[in-house]
């Protein structure tokens, strides 16, 4: 069964997931997605829920939201500090 | 759109942090579950910071979720007692996830014995009869508030033990 994530986890899953992969060549990407929703699960940062078929799905934890938003206002900040 | 050039490598964890089994499903690991507690326990911290009548909620939703989904995995019992433990607490005889959920969550000197049965039973009554798409305060209010669930409830039940 497909792991299901909503949009933004299942974003940063996909990115994290071409980051590592050369560094595990013999896992399948279900393995290394694996891997990667046990981690943000473990530091709170992907949380399960119920979707709307009533089936358990992986959302981003609002930490992790909170996250993004203070990291993506910073990057933008710094790019227009660039001279 | 989202810049990568600019977001720190936490977001999409460098290799390093994932020396875990290879395995094809995500266990739910303990670690999972005080993550899951945190955030129900934030929940709670939220609702009391909230002045509105219906801050309550957001907590009752909070604990709701959680154990809506364990009920799909048919662990609830299991794993609120096990929550219960990880917070040096004992079941008690006959405890059911959302009261112990609500016990090991939410702050005993506001929360009485007699509240937190009237918000379980709520949210047992929820769970049974909630389409999946309506949020939980709108439904409570539909079915006429949290003390109107707890008498369907009742009756939900006595009509089933009537039927055996």
């Amino acid at each position: 069964m497909k792991l299901q994530m909503d949009k933004t986890l299942r974003f940063w899953a996909d990115v994290a997931c071409e980051h590592i992969k050369r560094h595990h060549p013999n896992l399948t990407k279900r393995q290394l997605m694996t891997k990667i929703l046990r981690e943000y699960e473990r530091r709170g940062d992907a949380m399960r829920c119920l979707n709307r078929e009533g089936k358990i799905a992986w959302k981003a934890s609002p930490r992790f939201l909170s996250m993004l938003a203070d990291a993506e206002r910073d990057a933008r900040d710094d790019l227009a500090d660039w001279p | 759109m989202t810049n990568l050039e600019g977001m720190h490598s936490y977001f999409w964890l460098p290799p390093y942090r994932l020396k875990t089994p290879v395995q094809e499903d995500v266990p739910y690991t303990s670690q999972a579950l005080r993550q899951d507690l945190l955030r129900v326990r934030n929940a709670w911290e939220e609702s009391q910071g909230c002045r509105r009548r219906d801050g309550v909620y957001v907590y009752l939703t909070a604990v709701f979720n959680l154990v809506a989904w364990w009920s799909a995995e048919n662990c609830a019992l299991e794993r609120a007692h096990k929550a219960l433990r990880l917070r040096n607490m004992i079941p008690f005889d006959d405890e059911e996830p959302f009261a112990a959920i609500i016990r090991c969550t939410s702050d005993p000197s506001k929360v009485d014995r007699r509240t937190r049965s009237k918000w379980s039973r709520a949210l047992r009554y929820a769970i049974s009869c909630k389409p999946i798409d309506e949020p939980l305060d709108q439904f409570i209010q539909r079915k006429g508030g949290i003390n109107k669930c707890v008498a369907r409830l009742t009756q939900q039940m006595s009509r089933r033990s009537g039927k055996m």
